[in-house]
């Protein structure tokens, strides 16, 4: 059928209904002590996209921030209208979690993320197609003390990073290398090419004194989140 | 005004070269003439027009209202963007407000204190953006704009007492008497990377080609948040070298004085 | 509403003028060269408007193309901040602007020669920046003189004026608190003569003194018709020097 039904937003077309399987015993959710990882990566588990990923950080001596994010992406498709030389991306953030996250601040980080994957995918590759990424937070918890006073967002934009490379990964779409951040005291730095190229820099805090130590902290932190992305791949 | 393949690679290269060369000439650290008129809507409390020489015109109003700030601990400063022939809810103009909201928030050296009235009442601002039209990222301009606004704006002078918590009263103003709110609001720089070159205030044209920009915050002589990372095209975006950052930090420290003397002297 | 005396007995209105005199009438054409293709700030007693007019263009979507004449579209928009109380929503798509909008477009496709542009589109977009009054019939002259400025060809200018009733006397040009205290007639006059391409009466009037109030707006328009045209000749005047002197 090639009629758009264009008075209703339709679903996929392989969408299916959702079949639950037969209750089973209820685990345990309690954490382990001896959990190796405090960070959870997972990909590919949404089917009807063409690559996802979940991310949930865990260990609150390591982080600021529980949370656990599912990101899906859509595409390569095609896009309708005149030919474009590269492809669009769009990014959608959603916030799930019972942390409250202003509207058009959540519109400025997914505008950030596109300014950050713009320099990272091979746009050029795609052309006349339009890649959407949808990253849904599903869980979120500021752990420390004083980020819960200024509800701050910055804190998880490295996770989102990591898990939207992690599903760009997963979807098989040309990127130049593995984009990850790290976060210190209110500067979030995005790196590629281990650490020698920044491709995005936010900072809603404070003021701009001791950048070299932010610059090193971010780097290691990024390189950790690298690691990670890598070894989770190589697993696959 | 959108530039051919071949006319974008000739300018990269230019604007890459050691020293680079801009198309119109300016140095690196140079800006385009700007123009500012104030005080010119009587029923505002302040107000600026800037226009920059590539024609990009935006217009600040501020408008002040006597709130109870007991009541509810909203933020004093309250902005409004709208840009001509877009949405309010398009991804431009949200990122844009969001930003000029923190551009804004209370800090050190901008206090939000300076608009409270008594113990009970505050003033509250708004401060609503009109961009008529802008070639370019318009978030330098409206903060040279928002500057001038605030710096001229004039509130009512109050002649009730400043302790009202015991006695209750509605805070009484003087008929004539006006007080200069002489708030200085914090300044945004747009900085251009392309190749190892940082360029200040890039034109339509150089924003087309750079390869990343970056948006410093600036306030009494110091580099302040928010600072952000964005591309400013599609084509020609990718990382740079980690030190720009700190070199295009600096170059804002440096220059940033002179563009805050400009300001006020108009 | 007896806390002002709109009309005293003297013959004196609330800011001094007789019942036969207009405002303050100030205006400049191509205020905005690298903005649009036409342009003009207003000044009509307090009211302050901008008018950009951009075109004839190539029309942005092909579907708005006509292939018989130019397509318009007018935007008007009133900022918050434009009267004394900021306003606390937004004036975007709400009913009496869409309506305004599309009164001006009629008033306006009626004048223009829009036979000449063929597949082509203007757009005509109004920022209020401050408004007193009689704004419909501010935005007409504003867009009379964007729209001359943008070279785009026009049969006779239109010429907008609010006239109010009080009791028997028609009031000429009325401010905000005028209009609040009676009822109003917005006229579009066309040119010199005493034809009219608008005439908007949003609240009763007897019809016996319609007449009355027709006469001395139609008199009215044409002397704004008069003050536009003197700036005009003034603008050009001072343009044909400059090119002269280079």
């Amino acid at each position: 059928m090639n009629v758009q039904d264009r008075r209703r937003l339709l679903g996929p077309s392989n969408a299916k209904p959702i079949v639950f399987s037969a209750a089973t015993d209820i685990q345990s959710s309690e954490p382990k002590k001896d959990e190796s990882s405090s960070f959870i990566l997972n990909s590919g588990l949404i089917e009807n996209c063409n690559g996802s990923s979940l991310v949930e950080i865990r260990d609150p001596k390591v982080t600021q921030h529980q949370t656990s994010l599912i990101t899906s992406v859509y595409g390569p498709r095609a896009t309708k209208g005149s030919f474009t030389s590269q492809a669009s991306l769009s990014i959608q953030l959603k916030n799930g979690s019972s942390e409250k996250y202003n509207t058009t601040e959540l519109k400025e980080v997914s505008s950030f993320l596109v300014n950050v994957f713009n320099s990272v995918i091979n746009l050029s590759r795609y052309p006349k197609s339009g890649i959407d990424i949808f990253i849904y937070i599903l869980y979120d918890k500021v752990l420390s003390e004083e980020s819960k006073k200024s509800n701050n967002i910055s804190a998880i934009l490295p996770y989102c990073i990591s898990a939207i490379t992690l599903a760009l990964i997963n979807a098989g779409i040309e990127v130049d290398d593995i984009a990850t951040a790290g976060y210190y005291k209110g500067d979030v730095i995005s790196f590629i090419k281990n650490g020698e190229e920044v491709i995005g820099y936010w900072k809603d805090e404070g003021n701009c004194e001791s950048f070299d130590v932010a610059l090193e902290h971010c780097k290691t932190e990024a390189q950790k989140f690298k690691n990670l992305i890598t070894t989770h791949i190589l697993e696959e | 005004m959108t530039l051919s393949i071949a006319e974008k690679s000739y300018l990269y290269d230019s604007l890459t070269a050691s020293p680079s060369i801009r198309p119109d000439g300016r140095k690196p650290h140079q800006f385009r003439p700007i123009e500012v008129s104030t005080d010119f809507l009587p029923s505002s409390n302040g107000s600026s027009r800037i226009i920059s020489g590539d024609g990009s015109e935006c217009i600040v109003s501020v408008k002040a209202k006597v709130i109870d700030h007991t009541l509810s601990d909203e933020e004093l400063i309250q902005v409004d963007l709208d840009i001509a022939g877009e949405r309010t809810d398009s991804p431009q103009v949200e990122t844009l407000m969001s930003l000029l909201n923190k551009v804004l928030k209370s800090g050190p050296g901008f206090e939000h204190s300076r608009l409270q009235l008594t113990e009970r009442y505050s003033f509250k601002i708004f401060i609503d953006i009109l961009v008529i039209s802008s070639n370019c990222n318009p978030a330098s301009l409206i903060s040279f704009a928002m500057f001038s606004a605030l710096n001229t704006t004039t509130l009512p002078k109050l002649i009730s007492s400043f302790d009202d918590l015991k006695v209750e009263e509605l805070p009484m103003f003087d008929d004539y008497d006006l007080v200069n709110l002489k708030l200085k609001s914090p300044l945004v720089f747009l900085l251009a990377i392309v190749g190892n070159n940082l360029i200040v205030d890039p034109d339509a044209n150089e924003s087309e080609v750079c390869d990343n920009a970056i948006i410093v915050t600036w306030l009494d002589g110091k580099i302040r948040s928010p600072i952000r990372t964005l591309t400013l095209n599609n084509s020609y975006s990718k990382g740079f070298d980690p030190t720009l950052l700190q070199k295009g930090l600096k170059l804002i420290e440096e220059n940033a004085a002179a563009v805050l003397t400009a300001l006020e002297s108009s | 509403m007896s806390r002002f005396e709109i009309y005293s007995p003297e013959g004196l209105r609330l800011d001094g003028r007789r019942w036969n005199e207009v405002r303050r009438f100030e205006c400049s054409i191509n205020t905005h060269a690298h903005a649009a293709d036409g342009s003009s700030y207003l000044e009509q007693g307090n009211n302050k408007i901008i008018t950009l007019v951009k075109g004839p263009k190539e029309p942005s979507l092909r579907s708005q193309a006509n292939s018989l004449k130019a397509t318009m579209d007018v935007s008007v928009n009133i900022t918050r901040f434009s009267k004394f109380e900021r306003s606390a929503i937004s004036h975007k798509n709400e009913r009496r602007v869409l309506e305004i909008q599309t009164a001006l477009l009629r008033t306006f496709e009626k004048n223009i020669m829009l036979h000449l542009y063929p597949r082509t589109q203007i757009s005509i977009q109004v920022h209020i920046l401050q408004q007193d009054g009689g704004m419909f019939a501010s935005l007409i002259n504003g867009i009379t003189l964007a729209l001359i400025d943008a070279g785009i060809a026009m049969y006779d200018y239109v010429s907008g004026i609010s006239i109010g009733l009080f009791d028997t006397t028609p009031l000429l040009d009325v401010n905000t608190l005028e209009e609040n205290a009676m009822s109003t007639v917005t006229l579009g006059v066309i040119g010199k003569s005493e034809k009219l391409s608008l005439l908007s009466v949003e609240d009763k009037i007897p019809l016996d003194r319609l007449e009355s109030v027709l006469a001395i707006g139609i008199a009215g328009a044409h002397r704004l018709r008069d003050l536009m045209d003197e700036e005009l000749r003034k603008h050009a005047h001072k343009r044909v020097i400059k090119a002269s002197t280079k």
